[in-house]
């Protein structure tokens, strides 16, 4: 008997993202070709929501949570704006071509993967479930570094509001932030407001 | 002058090696529709001539051979393949070539070839069904233990997700053996699962090793009305493998038993016996094999062209009266409309069948979360 005849398998859990699979919301923006309709049906196969839009300059829907776009010649110069705002769905780009102006366009547009044509069933969904994992971290990463940024700038206005109250008024460094957070409570502000006014005074004061 | 050229086809199932008992049963049943059809006159006088290979249980087999057919003997159309790693090897043969594979066989989903029709069952149309019943009549609480390759593995994460779904389901372990596991593997195997007590084991063993499943099960003097083997795949072929009576009791879903009862399934094994095939035991597999080269011969003799593009607008959406139902293929997903049923092994070696669906169910390859629903009365 060996051992290795026999393996226990990891507790597996299906991920959140392939249940999702199910009912997504899809716009291709695509032209009805035999690509496009060969894309649509296996979004269908797969159970998804799916719209086909073209021209490209149409804006997909603002419950749309994944594009797939097609990345070609006659799209270089159409406005994508909406593939760059805060609620943007994730894009899949779908290419005919592999040159440098085509591939500059899917950077252009964010996109987080791609599908090349002629297009073949196998690889879509691992495709798309990897695009919206990205799309996701990407989201979560970014918002995380916005709440630390403005944490960063409370810190240093709340440090330069001390150090001002230490010089102006003898405090020590304990005293000067209990004295903006007391202010700040009574005045039921953000510490950071009163940080900022207390070095807009001393600035207009000029001592 | 009429052409009375036969239209050769390959035939890609199995003699030898460790899935040679259930895919001799498919290419029994290939040959035996085949000579119905050409017995019948053929495709308007034109004779269908199968081409067999033995690809001996190995995929890269499968796919050399799968060229060969094509390449060789130029055929257009090909009948084979049973585990999935076989089928994965052979669809991109058939997809560089434009060829056509019908696969008469259960497995895990999640793939849709414009080159392939499935003809076997996908998961909601075993697994949703065989969970609600055992569900149902003894419990929540469950071992899974299965071969080692794709197959087990999903359909264990949807068995699974289907009892963890139940209020108090239980995965109790999950283990898999090689596939040519010793006999001693299974006996471990089996005492590690008589120590956890479950409601019922899943099994995803297949082919050879079936028997040794079984065999230790019974060795162990467990009890298969308290705690049944469930599975997808243990069919007439296995259980003729293993014995009969070290089967009886344990229950298996699957679209087809050669007990069911009507006029067209009794009236296929009665000519299908007549030909001498005592040695083949018919089972869910053999009766996809079957049913699929005559779905083929009826849209070749619409299309008088084997060539996949001139056959393809009429096999999508086609039917056919089946010794389980009324089949059809479907046109979105290339796989088949079949009718779920559970049976119970008895000690003739035959199922008795425990519950049925009265209409087909769709076949819904590409679905991650299955809920438990009874698709029966």
């Amino acid at each position: 008997m060996t051992d290795a005849a026999i393996s226990t398998a990891a507790p597996r859990k299906t991920p959140q993202l392939l249940k999702e699979l199910r009912g997504l919301r899809v716009a291709v923006l695509h032209p009805r070709d035999p690509d496009g309709e060969l894309l649509v049906a296996h979004l269908e196969r797969i159970g998804c929501k799916v719209h086909l839009f073209w021209p490209p300059s149409l804006i997909p829907p603002d419950d749309t949570d994944l594009v797939f776009l097609a990345a070609r010649p006659d799209t270089l110069e159409c406005d994508f704006s909406w593939a760059y705002s805060e609620a943007a769905p994730a894009i899949i780009a779908v290419i005919e071509y592999e040159n440098p102006t085509i591939v500059e366009l899917v950077l252009r547009i964010g996109a987080k993967g791609v599908v090349a044509k002629p297009i073949r069933t196998a690889g879509i969904l691992s495709t798309i479930v990897l695009a919206r994992a990205v799309h996701a971290e990407m989201r979560a990463l970014q918002k995380k570094a916005h709440r630390l940024e403005q944490k960063l700038r409370a810190f240093n206005l709340v440090s330069e509001a001390k150090l001002v109250l230490i010089r102006t008024r003898n405090l020590s460094e304990e005293q000067a932030y209990a004295f903006l957070r007391e202010q700040a409570m009574r005045k039921r502000c953000s510490i950071e407001e009163l940080a900022r006014a207390v070095i807009n005074a001393n600035q207009l004061l000029g001592c | 002058m009429a052409n009375s050229d036969p239209f050769r086809v390959g035939v890609l199932f199995s003699t030898s090696g460790s899935t040679a008992a259930i895919e001799q049963s498919q290419l029994a049943a290939t040959l035996f529709a085949i000579s119905e059809i050409n017995a019948a006159g053929g495709i308007d006088g034109r004779p269908l001539l199968p081409i067999h290979v033995d690809p001996q249980s190995h995929p890269q087999r499968y796919r050399e051979l799968a060229t060969a057919l094509i390449v060789d003997h130029k055929v257009q159309v090909i009948f084979g393949c049973y585990l999935s790693s076989s089928r994965k090897a052979v669809v991109p043969v058939v997809e560089k070539w434009n060829r056509l594979l019908f696969y008469p066989t259960l497995y895990e989903g999640f793939e849709y070839s414009a080159n392939v029709i499935y003809t076997g069952a996908a998961p909601n149309q075993n697994s949703v069904p065989l969970a609600n019943y055992m569900l149902q009549h003894f419990g929540s609480r469950v071992s899974l233990i299965g071969s080692d390759y794709i197959y087990p593995y999903e359909s264990n994460r949807i068995m699974s997700d289907l009892v963890l779904q139940h209020p108090g389901g239980k995965k109790l372990s999950e283990r898999y053996l090689k596939l040519g596991a010793s006999r001693q593997d299974f006996a471990k195997a089996i005492q590690e699962i008589r120590h956890l007590a479950p409601d019922f084991i899943f099994s995803t063993v297949v082919g050879a090793d079936t028997a040794l499943l079984y065999q230790a099960y019974a060795e162990a003097g467990l009890d298969p009305l308290r705690m049944p083997i469930a599975s997808l795949t243990t069919s007439e072929t296995e259980i003729a493998q293993m014995g009969a009576v070290v089967a009886a009791g344990h229950i298996t879903a699957a679209s087809y038993f050669q007990s069911i009862d009507n006029e067209e399934n009794r009236a296929c094994l009665q000519r299908f016996f007549a030909q001498d095939r005592a040695s083949i035991q018919p089972n869910m597999c053999w009766e996809a094999a079957y049913f699929q080269v005559h779905l083929f011969a009826h849209a070749l003799r619409a299309s008088g062209n084997d060539e996949i593009e001139c056959l393809r607008p009429y096999l999508l959406g086609a039917e056919f009266n089946a010794p389980q139902g009324r089949v059809k293929i479907d046109a979105r997903t290339h796989h088949t409309v079949l009718y779920p049923r559970i049976g119970r092994a008895q000690t003739n070696g035959q199922f008795s069948i425990l519950a049925q669906a009265n209409v087909g169910v769709l076949p819904d390859p590409y679905l991650v979360t299955h809920a438990l629903d009874a698709v029966y009365d």
